[in-house]
């Protein structure tokens, strides 16, 4: 066989390529790619699922904790006024004592009303999309 | 009624393609099949290997189907998908595995029947062995050019390359094929 003209391993390989028998496969592909493709969404939908379940998880304890971190700020500064009162005068005291009583309630309903703020943000943020949690932990 | 009943000849609308409708599918995987198949077994797989990269080939293009823009014929956009992929798993099983000609020419044994003239089988399957051994790429080319018989514009448009490369690649080609072909000559 001469295979330095080009010609004649044109037609040997082309002889010999259209002689090889078709591949021949098990089952019906396409239902076999639609049942697959199918499975791989059900599982990625499943996926999504639990980082939103984990995302609603997290917001509950970030919220709770800062409620905590909230109300033992605000013990400490009814403290720190009662404490102040005892070493001055009397005049002083009155008015300070009227301090202790709204400052400390004052400051707890300001840091809670932008809690519920920065709750509802994130919420809204996670029903538009499941990977918001995602996201702000990476 | 099984998806296949639902095979007709006519070729589906593009929205229904695009909408990955069963019947739409299923008509493309009919007309496509054979064609992916030869080129998965162009690049020397066989049985399982060849089934999943089949399966891998339509599970891409059914992925990508909603994003079909009918720039070209819905057939060739399956191929150039198909080319992409089998030289993606042929790259990465050759870094694995590695195929060498004896590995392509031991999987190309025993594909012909055995009342075919025994010169002429040796001689095919040293063929086609020394195909799947060439580069993915041009083992492709020459699947395309000399079995399916596609010309340099079609075989550019399914790998998405210029015309030149592919003459570059057929070239090529042709010259590690005489060479291995040239070498088992003394042999027989």
């Amino acid at each position: 066989m001469k295979l330095n003209d080009d010609n004649r391993l044109d037609t040997l390989l082309r002889s010999s390529l259209t002689a090889r028998p078709e591949p021949q496969i098990g089952s019906d592909l396409a239902a076999r790619v639609m049942a697959a493709a199918r499975s791989e969404a059900r599982a990625e939908r499943n996926g999504v699922a639990q980082r939103r379940t984990r995302g609603e998880r997290l917001t509950w304890v970030v919220a709770l904790l800062a409620t905590v971190a909230n109300i033992i700020a605000g013990a400490l500064h009814i403290v720190a006024i009662r404490a102040a009162a005892q070493v001055t005068d009397t005049a002083f005291t009155t008015s300070a004592s009227s301090s202790a009583d709204t400052g400390p309630l004052l400051l707890v309903g300001v840091v809670g009303l932008g809690l519920a703020l920065i709750y509802v943000a994130l919420q809204r943020s996670l029903s538009n999309d499941g990977d918001a949690f995602e996201l702000v932990m990476n | 009624m099984t998806t296949t009943d639902a095979i007709t000849d006519a070729m589906p609308s593009v929205a229904r393609l695009r909408a990955r409708e069963p019947a739409a599918f299923t008509w493309l995987v009919a007309h496509c099949e054979r064609i992916v198949l030869g080129l998965a077994q162009a690049l020397g797989l066989h049985g399982a290997d060849l089934d999943d990269a089949a399966a891998d080939v339509f599970l891409a293009v059914y992925r990508a189907l909603p994003s079909f823009e009918a720039r070209s014929a819905v057939t060739t956009w399956v191929y150039a998908i198909a080319c992409r992929v089998l030289q993606r798993s042929a790259i990465k099983r050759r870094r694995t595995r590695g195929v060498s000609f004896d590995e392509a020419r031991h999987a190309a044994a025993g594909a012909l029947s055995a009342d075919q003239c025994s010169i002429d089988r040796e001689r095919d399957e040293a063929i086609w062995a020394a195909v799947a051994a060439l580069e993915p790429r041009s083992a492709m080319a020459v699947e395309l050019h000399y079995r399916r018989g596609l010309n340099i514009e079609e075989i550019a448009a399914t790998l998405q390359c210029p015309g030149g490369t592919v003459k570059t690649l057929l070239f090529r080609a042709r010259a590690v094929l005489r060479n291995r072909l040239a070498e088992l000559e003394p042999s027989r």
